[in-house]
């Protein structure tokens, strides 16, 4: 009967807590996010007509703040989490970085090869989906 | 609260064990830099004079067994350091992949404004200067 029950509650994996914490991660994420898209579009839509200078600097940096409030509200969330949970988000994290930085050198190395260099904003996704795909990995390994 | 020992004589900071690890991780490091730097030059002198082809590609990604090893060595050593330490580098490295990833959109933002692109092999710098820089005060804020 413990048994069941211990069991039944690995599966539904979430207390209400971790719900709301969740909940409220994805509310500030997408806040962040649909920031992050207007930025860009502004960002886009003026850099040409911008001369150089420190003007266009700051307008091509625009869209990281909604990039920053983006890892703002990770962090958040991350320092919300019980130990056990922020260990393994730690651990994908790192693995992430990790994955990153041999892909990316694999990358740079392609370049001696002739590959032409590809934009440094392809590094951010690379270690969100390493990021993702470990966290999906992990779920499953603990559960 | 537990007070610190006043001398740092008092408790020696590491085990044997750990010690044994440490040299461990330096010579596979060692050995996985050598491998690498050989494989670079080597690359270096022949990529050129290599047709276009998978010859090419194979020749450029050479270098690639050198990091692999590095990153086997660095794995190596975390499954075998304790759950503290494990926690403290774990953490510390997914920092450094967050910054990466922040920095080099930054980066990619600049390219906007006129930047050239950087080649990708500087990720991998950039990811462990700030793994070596966020180490120690993650160690402190844990201890």
């Amino acid at each position: 009967m413990i048994a069941r029950e211990s069991i039944s509650d690995t599966d539904h994996s979430c207390t209400p807590t971790e719900r709301k914490n969740a909940r409220r991660y994805k509310f500030e994420y997408f806040g962040a996010a649909g920031m992050y898209a207007v930025l860009l579009l502004v960002s886009a839509g003026f850099i040409d007509r911008t001369p150089v200078g420190a003007g266009k600097v700051a307008l091509a940096l625009l869209p990281m703040i909604g990039m920053i409030a983006m890892c703002v509200a990770l962090v958040r969330f991350i320092s919300r989490m019980d130990e056990f949970q922020r260990q393994y988000f730690m651990t994908c994290g790192a693995i992430a970085g990790l994955v990153t930085a041999i892909a990316t050198m694999a990358l740079g190395f392609l370049e001696n090869a002739g590959v032409p260099p590809v934009s440094m904003t392809f590094v951010w996704p690379v270690t969100m989906l390493a990021f993702g795909a470990c966290l999906l990995l992990m779920r499953r390994r603990y559960r | 609260m537990i007070t610190q020992p006043s001398s740092p004589s008092a408790e020696p900071r590491h085990t044997p064990t750990e010690y044994r690890l440490f040299r461990q991780y330096r010579s596979e490091c060692i050995a996985a830099a050598v491998v690498y730097v050989g494989l670079l030059l080597v690359s270096l002198r022949f990529v050129d004079r290599v047709s276009l082809g998978p010859g090419k590609v194979v020749v450029a990604l050479l270098p690639m067994l050198g990091i692999v090893a590095f990153s086997i060595a660095m794995l190596r050593f975390f499954s075998h350091i304790d759950e503290f330490q494990r926690q403290t580098t774990l953490t510390a490295l997914a920092i450094a992949g967050l910054v990466t990833a922040i920095v080099t959109m930054a980066l990619g933002f600049l390219e906007n404004a006129g930047v050239p692109r950087i080649s990708m092999t500087f990720v991998w710098p950039l990811t462990f200067v700030v793994f070596g820089v966020c180490l120690p005060f993650v160690r402190r804020r844990y201890r």
